[in-house]
C-alpha cells in the first residue's frame, strides 16, 4: 500500500497533516486530515478566577479573539446565574457583529476569493491575495481594506483594547457607549454595509457570471452530504450572539434544538486511533463512521450550516442575497456544496454590517444600565456562533469562582468529519491508478479552505494558503515524487 | 518623526511572547501596539507612521535567542524567512506598499528573535530567549534614537547575533 502525505510546514500554533492511503490498484483507499491543536488551554484555565477567563481565552487565536471572548463571557454569565442587561447584550452583539465584518472580509479576500478570481488552476504563486489584488485592481483592494478598517475601529471603541478586549464582565459590559460613540459607529456602519455590497458584487461578477466556476460550486466534486448545526431565533432566522441551536439532518428535517448544557445530549465525541483529536458526531443518530450521505452522523457548522438551518436572515439586504443564493440551488436546502460556504460567508458579512447599523441606530444602546447582579458561581455554558461555526465554552467553578474544569468545542472540531470527507473526495478525483495529478495540492486545499480551518490562529493567516507538501512513496517506502506549493 | 513599535506574538505561549515583552518596555515612551497575528491588523497599526519597528519571534534554525535585524526588503528577498506566524508578514507588508504606498512608513525595521518553545503554556520565555530581551530592547532604543546599524552591520553573514 502506498502512502501519500500532504504535510504543511509545522506551524507554531498548530499544524495539520493530510495522509492519503492508496489501494493495490493505486486508487484512494482512504484519506485523513489530522490536526494538532492547542487543547492545553482548558488545563491552562483551571485554577483561574472566572473573571480572568474571557481575557485569557481571547489569546487562543489572534484572528478569533472576539468570538472566544464573547462565548467565554456568556459562560461566565451562566456561572454567576446572571442575566446581562438589555444594553449589555446590545453592546456585545454590536461587538460580535463588527468582528464578523472584519473576519469574514479577511477570510474571503485572503482565502476564498483567490481560488475564483485568480482561477482555480492558476499558478500557486499568483493564486493568493496579491494575485487577487492584481486581478480586481488596486482601487478595489484599497476600498475593501479601508472599509474593513471601519469594523476594526468599532471593535477598538467597544472592546477597550483591540487585541485583548477587556470590557466584558460577567453579567454585563464595563464600558458604556456614549452618544458620541454611537453616532460614530453609525457613520462607520455605512462603510461596512458598502463593504458587504461590494463583496457580494465581486462574488457575482467573478463566480456567478462564470459558468465554469458555477459548475465547480454546484457540482459533485466539492459536495459533502451531512447534517448541520447553527443558531436561530424564534423565526428560525440565523443568529450569531444568542438564540437556540438547531440541528437538521441531511434531508433538511429537524433533529432537535438545544440551549446551554443540553449540548451534551446532542454531541458525542469519538476517539479515533489515527487522529490527535476526537471526532464529534450526533449522539441521537449514533456513530456511523467517517462517511457522508443521508444516514451519516457527521455534522457541519459555519456559514453554510447557518444558511441551511435557518429560514433566512434578519436584515433586508442580506435576506435578498439569501434568497438569490437559495434560487441558484433550485430553492432546495440543505445545500451540500461546500464551495457555497464562501457565498454564505459573503451574505453574512452584509448581514453583520446591517446589524451593526441597526444596533447603532438604537439610541437605547447608550444607557448606563450595563451591569447585572451576580449570583453564586457554579457552572455555566456559553454558546455563540463564531465566524467559523458554533462555539461552546463550558466551565465549572468552585464557590469562589475559581475554574475547576473547562471544556471548549470549536468550529474546526465540529467540522472535522466533513473536512475528512471533503479531502478524501478531492484526493479520489486527483489520483487514478497510481497516477497523481499535480493539481492535488490545489484541489485538496480547495476542499478544506471553505471550512476556514482554525488550528489556533496559524492556519488561516495571510498569505492565505497553507504551505502544503505532497510526498509520494512507492511500495518499498522510497520517495519517488514530491510536490509542494511553497 | 512619528514612530510606532509593534510587538507580535501570543502572551501565554512561552517564547511566542518575546516580541510582546520587548515592545511593552516602550509603552508610554512611544506609540506601541501589540498584535497576535501578522495579517491586516499590522497594516491597521502602521499606516500613517513614518517609521515602524516590529519585534517578533522567528524560527530560522539559529540558536535560540539569536537576534536578526531586518528591513522590509529583506523579507521580500528572503524566501526561507519563516516567522512564528508563517510567511504572512512579508505578504502583509507587500500589500501595504502595493495599495497604500504613500501611507506606509518610509522605514520599517523588524527585530526577529529566534525562539525555542512556542507551544508550552507559560507567560515566561525560555532562558536563552529571555536573555536576548535586553539586547533586543537596546536595538529598539538605537532605532528610536536614529542610531540603527546598516544592513551589513546588522546581519553580516545572515545568521544574526547571539546575546
Amino acid at each position: 500500500m502506498k502512502r501519500i502525505e500532504i504535510n504543511p510546514m509545522t506551524r507554531l500554533e498548530g499544524h495539520g497533516k493530510i495522509t492519503i492511503f492508496l489501494d493495490e490498484q493505486g486508487n484512494v483507499d482512504n484519506a485523513f486530515f489530522q490536526t494538532v491543536e492547542l487543547r492545553g488551554y482548558e488545563r491552562f484555565l483551571t485554577g483561574m478566577p472566572i473573571e480572568e477567563v474571557p481575557r485569557t481565552v481571547s489569546t487562543i487565536c489572534g484572528v478569533c479573539r472576539a468570538v472566544h471572548y464573547t462565548a467565554s463571557v456568556k459562560a461566565a454569565d451562566a456561572v454567576y446565574k446572571a442575566e446581562p442587561t438589555p444594553t449589555a447584550k446590545k453592546i456585545r452583539e454590536l461587538f460580535l457583529n463588527a468582528h464578523y465584518v472584519e473576519d469574514h472580509c479577511a477570510i474571503l479576500y485572503a482565502l476564498g476569493f483567490p481560488d475564483f478570481v485568480v482561477g482555480p488552476t492558476a499558478n500557486p504563486a499568483a493564486r493568493n491575495l496579491i494575485g487577487l489584488i492584481e486581478a480586481v485592481g488596486a482601487e478595489t483592494g484599497r476600498l475593501v481594506l479601508k472599509k474593513r478598517y471601519s469594523a476594526v475601529k468599532v471593535l477598538e471603541m467597544l472592546g477597550g483594547k483591540p487585541i485583548h478586549p477587556v470590557a466584558a464582565l460577567p453579567g454585563g459590559w464595563s464600558k458604556r457607549v456614549t452618544e458620541e460613540e454611537r453616532r460614530e459607529i453609525l457613520a462607520l456602519s455605512q462603510d461596512m454595509v458598502e463593504l458587504g455590497q461590494i463583496t457580494l458584487k465581486v462574488f457575482e461578477d467573478v463566480v456567478l457570471k462564470n459558468q465554469a466556476y458555477m459548475e465547480l460550486v454546484t457540482g459533485d466534486m466539492y459536495k459533502v452530504v451531512c447534517n448541520y448545526m447553527g443558531t436561530v431565533d424564534e423565526q428560525n432566522r440565523a443568529q450569531y450572539y444568542d438564540g437556540t441551536q438547531r440541528i437538521i439532518d441531511a434531508q433538511g428535517d429537524e433533529i432537535g434544538r438545544f440551549r446551554g448544557k443540553e449540548y451534551l445530549d446532542f454531541i458525542a465525541e469519538r476517539v479515533l486511533p489515527w487522529s490527535y483529536l476526537k471526532m464529534p458526531y450526533l449522539k441521537k443518530i449514533g456513530w456511523r463512521g467517517v462517511v457522508d450521505g443521508p444516514d451519516t452522523s457527521l455534522y457541519s457548522v459555519g456559514p453554510l450550516a447557518r444558511f441551511n438551518v435557518s429560514s433566512g436572515m434578519d436584515t433586508p439586504l442580506a435576506q435578498e442575497a439569501y434568497e438569490k443564493m437559495l434560487a441558484a440551488f433550485g430553492g432546495q436546502k440543505p445545500v451540500h456544496n461546500i464551495l457555497a460556504y464562501h457565498w454564505a460567508r459573503a451574505i453574512e458579512l452584509l448581514n453583520a454590517a446591517e446589524k451593526v447599523q441597526q444596533l447603532a441606530l438604537d439610541e437605547s444602546i447608550t444607557s448606563p444600565d450595563i451591569r447585572a447582579e451576580l449570583g453564586m458561581p457554579e457552572e455555566g455554558v456559553g454558546i455563540i456562533e463564531a465566524v467559523r461555526g458554533t462555539l461552546i465554552h463550558h466551565y465549572k467553578t468552585d464557590d469562589q469562582g475559581i475554574v475547576q474544569e473547562a471544556n471548549l468545542i470549536v468550529a474546526t472540531t465540529h467540522n472535522k468529519g466533513p473536512i475528512n470527507v471533503a479531502v478524501r473526495r478531492a484526493a479520489e478525483h486527483c489520483i487514478k491508478d497510481g497516477n497523481v495529478d499535480e493539481g492535488i495540492l490545489n484541489m485538496v486545499e480547495m476542499a478544506y479552505r471553505p471550512y476556514d480551518i482554525c488550528l489556533a490562529c496559524a492556519t488561516h493567516n495571510l498569505p492565505g494558503r497553507q504551505p502544503v507538501q505532497v510526498d509520494i512513496f512507492n511500495n518499498k517506502g522510497e520517495l519517488y515524487q514530491s510536490l509542494r506549493n511553497f | 518623526m512619528n514612530t510606532i513599535v509593534i510587538g507580535i506574538g501570543n502572551p501565554v505561549l512561552k517564547d511566542d511572547s518575546v516580541g510582546i515583552k520587548v515592545a511593552r518596555q516602550f509603552e508610554g515612551r512611544v506609540d506601541t501596539e501589540i498584535v497576535m497575528a501578522t495579517d491586516f491588523k499590522v497594516l491597521d497599526k502602521i499606516l500613517g507612521y513614518e517609521r515602524a519597528l516590529i519585534v517578533d519571534g522567528v524560527r530560522l534554525g539559529n540558536e535560540p535567542g539569536t537576534l536578526l535585524e531586518l528591513d522590509a526588503d529583506d523579507l521580500f528577498f528572503s524566501a526561507t524567512f519563516s516567522g512564528t506566524h508563517n510567511l504572512s508578514l512579508p505578504t502583509t507588508l507587500k500589500i501595504g506598499y502595493d495599495l497604500f504606498g504613500g501611507e506606509m512608513p518610509r522605514e520599517i525595521r523588524i527585530i526577529a528573535i529566534e525562539v525555542a518553545d512556542t507551544t508550552t503554556f507559560d507567560r515566561e520565555c525560555t532562558p536563552a530567549v529571555a536573555a536576548a530581551i535586553p539586547q533586543a530592547v537596546e536595538k529598539v532604543k538605537r532605532f528610536l534614537a536614529g542610531q540603527s546599524n546598516s544592513i551589513e552591520q546588522r546581519h553580516p553573514a545572515g545568521r544574526g547575533e547571539r546575546p
